[in-house]
Formats: structure tokens, C-alpha cells, sequence
């Protein structure tokens, strides 16, 4: 018969491949068009500041030094809330789609969407009073604030999984665990990327309140640049918030696009 | 006994085995009546048993306990031998193949990986595995080269549903469970799969148990049919010659429904009925020569064969003066293998009375006339005596009148 060895033989139909290649043509414009103009922002902002003089206040927030450190604060905490967010609205958003849990899941989604609801400055200047400042309160509260999107993703994906994969997968012998890892969470993996890519912009944007927290990030400079009128100060903090907000979208777009399963 | 249900051996027929339920009743929580009541059912090993019976009879529930899907309140199910309602569920699964409407093939698979499932379950290694999808496809009528890389939605519902079947056959279970696989399926591509999953069950021998609501899908597939009643109480459970035949109640007559001579002729196939004999002219021969041959028969007409002996057309006597090559109409041409209901499907769509029977070379080999099919479904009717007072049979004599 056939030899033993796996042999993958291309798809032989044109109608097919033809499609496909097309699609991957646009999106492949698409995925380079938004560095290039990430680029030309930044070169238009660099030429910007280096046209003015800048007073002994501005020269401080706008060197390389101070802005680095700002910019890697503020994708810390982007980072370790969104990975947060994750490590638990995921596992949560499992358990309750789980038949047993089918009880407890409008109470979760009820108490989960209170934390949306609150506005984010809310929620932070909540914490701080009750708890204290710095890093680890603002990661409290940009958790509490994009645990909702998650989580409802999750549950949403885990639910639209037709009933009847499932059905098949238990009745070869699948065990329950293997459903689940095998079929349900790779089918799911779309609508809870878009999810993680939500909770991941809201983190983007919130963290630049963290600086009224004492937890830094870009938020300081926008802080410097309105307390103390400067507007070169102030137009750079808000440029590179933006776009860093808009490179995480990108980089979250691009591993949406490789973690969705082939053939969906 | 348990250890022969246990291996899978690789290829061929290892045949089925036997199916016994014995009490098996299903209670859901909440609800007044039992699903499923006290049902004992023997399923002979490698027979195609089809459950059949009106929506909310239970026959799914039926299905979906052999497997334990739905545990059973109580009773038991015992599989070759071995009582299987309370060994571990999963493993019990792995042995059992099982299709249903909807097929199920995960979507982010190739045909392969989908194929792949339960020998990787258990354990089986890389090129057994491999060799063994190439061997399903094959079986299933689909090109392994072409199909094993691609995904589930790049093939049609009748593709599909050929995997689903090659899926549920992949460690090679002595019974499959198959709950309305091709209900989805549109009816031209359907009679197709049923036309193939006949052929391939001839090869496999399998223990089939198969559940439709189509009383003529189980009459086509069904080696035996259980037609269930509420709470899946078999109303008849016999061939369906004998169902078609002698109905035991006015359940299954109601179920069955009218037109049950007609169907019966789907069951009988024109090889195993004796044709009809008319004079048989050659295109070559003289005109004197067929005029002789019908006087001679006392036949009211001739086929017209060409020199493959392949009927080319009806001659009567009064057709014979405009010469050997004019006159007849539309020619009902039917092969051996197929069934007198086509036969009679045929004659319709042509409006003849008479349809020449071919082998498979399509050479003549002999006729069949209206009034012997006529004879045929009189013959059944007077079998099926305990008929109550239908209502289309008043009806027809009052067309007739």
C-alpha cells in the first residue's frame, strides 16, 4: 500500500489555493501597513521636538533616558496585568462553562461586570485610598478592569463550541479533559484572542492613569507636560502612548492571526 | 469472551458481535414516564438492526445507552458476551464506532488527525497509525493522497460524512452505532452513501445499530428493524419483508403507512424474479421473419436487438409494415441489479407497459410487463391479511367506481 512514512502531498485544487493566496495577499499589506506608519509618527514626533529649543523643565522629561524607563514601566504594567488577567479569567472562564458550574455562572458574570462598570480612575483612586500606592495596587486595578472582557471571551468561545463536536469526541472514547483540551480550547482560541487583545488595549490605556498612583509609566510624562505647561512634553507623552497602544494591538493582531487554528 | 471484545485487530472484518439489552430502562430526572422502558432487544452479531419509531420514542436515548453517553437507570447492556454497564465508560467507547448526523469532525483537524483519534487513544504508533488512515480512505471511496492533509470544511456533506464513517471504523470496533448519519445529507447523495454503506457492510460485517426516523431509509438498510413505540417498547421488531408483509398492529401499519406494497418492491430484485418472454428480432433480420415470430408467439410485440443483442426499441405487429428501423416509443431499459420498484418507476416515467430487463453488459435479457409487477404486489397485499379498514383503500374504489 502506501509507504509508512507521513506524506504530505500539497493540495491539489487551484479553486482552492487560489482563494487562500489572495486572502493572504491583502492581509499581508495589511499586517505591514501599520508599523510603516507607526514609523512615520515617531520620525514626526522626533522631528517635532528637535525643532524647538527646549527650556531646562522640558529637557528634563524629554531625554532618552527618562522617556526609556517611562515606556518600559508603562509595558510593565501593561504586561503583568494583561498576563494576570489571563492566568485567571481563563481558568475561571473554563470552570464555568463547565455543566456542573452552570449554577454559579450569571452570579460570576454579575459581580465581574461591577469591576467593568466602575470607572477605571474610580477603581484606582478606590484602591489606593483603601490599600496604598504604587505597582501593586495598579495592577490590582487594571486586572479588576479588563477581567471582564476575558473572561466573557472565553465563555463565549467554550459556548459556541457546537455541542455535537463534543457529542463525537465523548463518544470515541475521548475523556472529559481531552475534550476540552483537544476540542474545545483550540476552538475557542479566536473569540478568546480577541478577548486577551481587548483586555490587552484597555490595559494600554489605563496604565497612563497609573501615574496619579505613584506607579508610573508614560502617564508621567502627559502629568508633567499639563502641570507643568509644556506642551512639547505633554504632545510626547501622548504620541508615544498611542503608539504603543497601537503597537500592542498590532503585535496582539499578529498572534491572533498564528495561534487561529488551521482550518477554521 | 471479554478479551476477543477487547482487541481491535487491523485490517479486514473481524465481523460483530452479538448486542443484548436486557431491561434496559432510562428515567430522566424530572419526568413522570421512563424514556426508555424495560427494553430487551438481541442484536445478532453482524446485522445492520435499524431502530425506527416516531420522534420522542426513545430510540435515540436507546442508541446512546449502548454506549453509555446516557447512563442507563437500570438494566444491562452485554456486548459479546461481556456485561459492559459498569466497566470504565471511556474505554468502552474506544471499542464502540460511532457516527452521527452531524458528523462531528473537528474542524481544526486534517482528515487524518480526524481519522487519527482513537488509534492515537490507544496508543497505536506512528506508521500503524498512518497506514491505516491511507486503508479507511480507500475503503470509504475517497483518495488518500488527496484527502488525508486536507481540513473537514474544504469537503462536501457526503465527503464529510464518508470520513465520519471512516472515523467511527478506525480501530476496526465489531459494533457501530449510527445515529441518522446521512438525515443531513441531500436525498440524491444520500442514496448514494446508503447504496455504498450496504457494499461496505457486505465487506465489514459489522454489528450495526442504526437509528432513523425514515421508515424507508430503514427499510432500505435494515437487516432487521425495531419499530419503537413510547418509551422504546419495540411495536414489531422482525426483517422488513415480514414487517412490510405481516404488520403486528395497527402502530406499525399507522407507521409503516400507506403504499407499503409499493415500497416492498424496492426489496425485491429483478434477478430474483421470473421475466416475461417475447420474440426477440434482430435489427438485421427480414421483416416476413419478425411478422412470423410474433404470429408464432402469439405476442402482441417483439424487442429490436442490435447485434450486441442491446434492445433497441419495441415493435408491434401493425409497426412492422413502416419497415424494421421505424415506430416504437421511449424504451424502459432496466438492469438485473436493479429493484422491481424501479422497474415500475421506470415504466411510469416512460408510460409503456412493458420494460426490457439488461445484464450488466447491457445485453437483453428478457422483459417485464406491468401486469406481472401487478401480480407481484396482489401477492403481497393477500399476505398482508390483517390490514384494519384503511382509508386509502376506500378511497381507491371510489376512484375505481
Amino acid at each position: 500500500m502506501t509507504t509508512t512514512a507521513d506524506v504530505r502531498t500539497p493540495v491539489a485544487d487551484p479553486a482552492s489555493t487560489g482563494v487562500e493566496s489572495r486572502s493572504t495577499d491583502r492581509s499581508v499589506a495589511s499586517i505591514f501597513l501599520t508599523p510603516v506608519l507607526l514609523i512615520l509618527v515617531l520620525a514626526g514626533l522626533y522631528i517635532y521636538v528637535h525643532s524647538k529649543t527646549l527650556d531646562s523643565i522640558e529637557r528634563r522629561s524629554l531625554n532618552t533616558p527618562f522617556l526609556t524607563a517611562r515606556v518600559l514601566e508603562h509595558i510593565r504594567l501593561t504586561a503583568v496585568s494583561t498576563v494576570l488577567v489571563i492566568l485567571i479569567a481563563v481558568p475561571l472562564g473554563i470552570l464555568l462553562t463547565r455543566p456542573s458550574m452552570r449554577r454559579a455562572t450569571p452570579f460570576a458574570l454579575g459581580v465581574v461586570n461591577v469591576g467593568q462598570a466602575v470607572p477605571s480612575i474610580g477603581v484606582l483612586v478606590l484602591l489606593a485610598l483603601s490599600f496604598g500606592i504604587g505597582f501593586k495596587y495598579a495592577i490590582i486595578a487594571l486586572v479588576l478592569y479588563s477581567f471582564l472582557p476575558v473572561l466573557r471571551n472565553t465563555m463565549a468561545g467554550l459556548q459556541r463550541v457546537e455541542r455535537s463536536l463534543i457529542d463525537a469526541g465523548r463518544g470515541m472514547g475521548m475523556t472529559k479533559r481531552l475534550v476540552l483540551t483537544k476540542v474545545e480550547l483550540p476552538l475557542a482560541v479566536p473569540v478568546m484572542m480577541a478577548g486577551i487583545r481587548t483586555a490587552l488595549i484597555i490595559n494600554v490605556g489605563t496604565a497612563t492613569l497609573a501615574t496619579f498612583t505613584n506607579a508610573h509609566g508614560l502617564g508621567d510624562v502627559i502629568d508633567a507636560g499639563l502641570k507643568l505647561d509644556r506642551r512639547p512634553v505633554l504632545i510626547t507623552g501622548a504620541v508615544l502612548v498611542a503608539v504603543l497602544a497601537l503597537t500592542i494591538d498590532w503585535l496582539a493582531g499578529l498572534a491572533e492571526r498564528v495561534l487561529r487554528p488551521r482550518g477554521l | 469472551m471479554a478479551d476477543r471484545s477487547g482487541s481491535a485487530s487491523s485490517s479486514g472484518g473481524t465481523g460483530g458481535e452479538v448486542i443484548s439489552l436486557q431491561g434496559l430502562t432510562k428515567r430522566f430526572p424530572g419526568q413522570r414516564e421512563n424514556a426508555v422502558d424495560s427494553l430487551d432487544l438481541e442484536i445478532p452479531a453482524g446485522e445492520i438492526v435499524v431502530l425506527v419509531g416516531p420522534s420522542g420514542c426513545g430510540k435515540t436515548t436507546t442508541m446512546r445507552m449502548i454506549n453509555r453517553l446516557i447512563e442507563p437507570t437500570s438494566g444491562k447492556i452485554v456486548i459479546g458476551g461481556e456485561d459492559v454497564t459498569k466497566i470504565n465508560s471511556d474505554q468502552l467507547r474506544r471499542r464502540i464506532g460511532y457516527v452521527i448526523q452531524q458528523v462531528g469532525l473537528f474542524p481544526h483537524m486534517t482528515i487524518a488527525d480526524n481519522i487519527a483519534v482513537v488509534p492515537r487513544l490507544l496508543n497505536w504508533n506512528k506508521p500503524r497509525i498512518s497506514e491505516r488512515v491511507d486503508e479507511l480512505l480507500e475503503l470509504v471511496g475517497l483518495d488518500a493522497g488527496a484527502y488525508r492533509g486536507r481540513y473537514p470544511k474544504e469537503l462536501s456533506g457526503g465527503q464529510q460524512q464518508r470520513v465520519g464513517v471512516a472515523r467511527a471504523l478506525a480501530v476496526d470496533p465489531p459494533v457501530m452505532l449510527m445515529d441518522e448519519p446521512f438525515g443531513a445529507i441531500d436525498p440524491i447523495t444520500r442514496d448514494r452513501l446508503q447504496n455504498e454503506f450496504l457494499r461496505l457492510q457486505e465487506t465489514i460485517r459489522k454489528t450495526i445499530v442504526f437509528v432513523t426516523h425514515d421508515i424507508h431509509e430503514a427499510i432500505k438498510l435494515g437487516d432487521r428493524i425495531a419499530i419503537l413505540d413510547k418509551g422504546s417498547r419495540p411495536a414489531q421488531y422482525d426483517t422488513p419483508e415480514q414487517i412490510l408483509a405481516h404488520p403486528a398492529n395497527d402502530f406499525v401499519v399507522d407507521f409503516i403507512g400507506p403504499g407499503a406494497s409499493v415500497r416492498s418492491l424496492g426489496l425485491t430484485n429483478l434477478a430474483d424474479i421470473e421475466l416475461d418472454k417475447i420474440p426477440v428480432v434482430e435489427l438485421a433480420d427480414s421483416i416476413d421473419k419478425a411478422r412470423a415470430l410474433l404470429a408464432r408467439a402469439k405476442q402482441d410485440r417483439a424487442v429490436i436487438v442490435d447485434g450486441d443483442r442491446r434492445p433497441r426499441g419495441w415493435r408491434r405487429a401493425a409497426d412492422l409494415e413502416q419497415g424494421m428501423s421505424s415506430g416504437g416509443g421511449p424504451l424502459a431499459i432496466l438492469r438485473r441489479s436493479q429493484t422491481v420498484h424501479d422497474a415500475l418507476n421506470e415504466l411510469l416515467r416512460t408510460g409503456d407497459t412493458i420494460a426490457a430487463i439488461v445484464d450488466s453488459d447491457g445485453r437483453y435479457e428478457g422483459a417485464l410487463r406491468l401486469e406481472t409487477i401487478m401480480g407481484l404486489t396482489a401477492h403481497a397485499d393477500a399476505a398482508r391479511a390483517p390490514v384494519k379498514d384503511a382509508q386509502p383503500v376506500a378511497a381507491q374504489r371510489g376512484d375505481a367506481g
